[in-house]
């Protein structure tokens, strides 16, 4: 069988458990500012252009536990990879670029200053959040109404 | 695309799962299938001819505008 470029199947467990702790990670730093003391980075002796006010890694690490989680649930091997399966991943994966771009278009042209950089920020979630959301719709829920279902 | 997969199903005795198990697909995929919203390759329709003993133009029907 050929390769499918997919992660291993407990990925998608070890991803939803990132992701719980990752997102209350979130929650904890952009509200109550917490922080790791451990990922403190050194300060440069001479302040320079290089100072960002900004000595700890928890908030860079926090993000990318977020990215991965979601990668992780979105590209996690299903218990049967079959066509149909393999067909429902490449049209989800198309839907959610549409409307990945079609979000950034609407953001180009309703936020503007620093607000939209942060937009920018969260943007690149889009593609990844609506994937998985319509993956597992077409899936899972899809076909619970379709006239046939019961058998 | 018609297909007969519901009747050659019940002829057999045989659930979606089941005839999922038998032909190595999720159940879904069957779901899918009967209902119209995936044609299958054609490696799957053999398989599925020969578990129902049948030839592949007996269970898969063109349709007007096919």
């Amino acid at each position: 069988m050929k390769k499918d470029l997919l992660l291993p199947r407990w990925c998608r467990i070890a991803g939803v458990i990132l992701l719980i702790v990752s997102l209350v990670l979130f929650v904890a730093w952009a509200n109550y500012s917490f922080q790791f003391n451990f990922l403190n980075t050194p300060k440069p002796k001479q302040p320079g252009s290089f100072d960002f006010n900004n000595y700890n890694l928890t908030d860079e690490f926090t993000i990318t536990g977020i990215i991965l989680s979601l990668f992780m649930i979105a590209f996690s091997r299903q218990k049967r990879e079959d066509e149909y399966v393999r067909y429902i991943r490449l049209r989800s994966l198309q839907i959610s670029v549409y409307v990945n771009y079609a979000v950034l278009l609407i953001i180009i042209f309703t936020v503007y200053g620093l607000g939209f950089l942060e937009m920018l920020l969260y943007n690149f979630l889009t593609i990844l959040i609506i994937f998985i959301v319509v993956f597992y719709f077409n899936l899972h829920i899809k076909p619970l109404f379709s006239k046939t279902s019961k058998a | 695309m018609k297909n007969t997969i519901k009747v050659e199903r019940a002829i057999m005795n045989m659930t979606q799962a089941e005839l999922a198990e038998k032909i190595n697909v999720s159940r879904q995929t069957v779901n899918a299938i009967e209902t119209g919203r995936f044609v299958p390759s054609t490696v799957l329709a053999l398989k599925m001819s020969r578990l129902f003993q049948k030839p592949v133009n007996e269970i898969f029907e063109l349709e007007k505008g096919d």
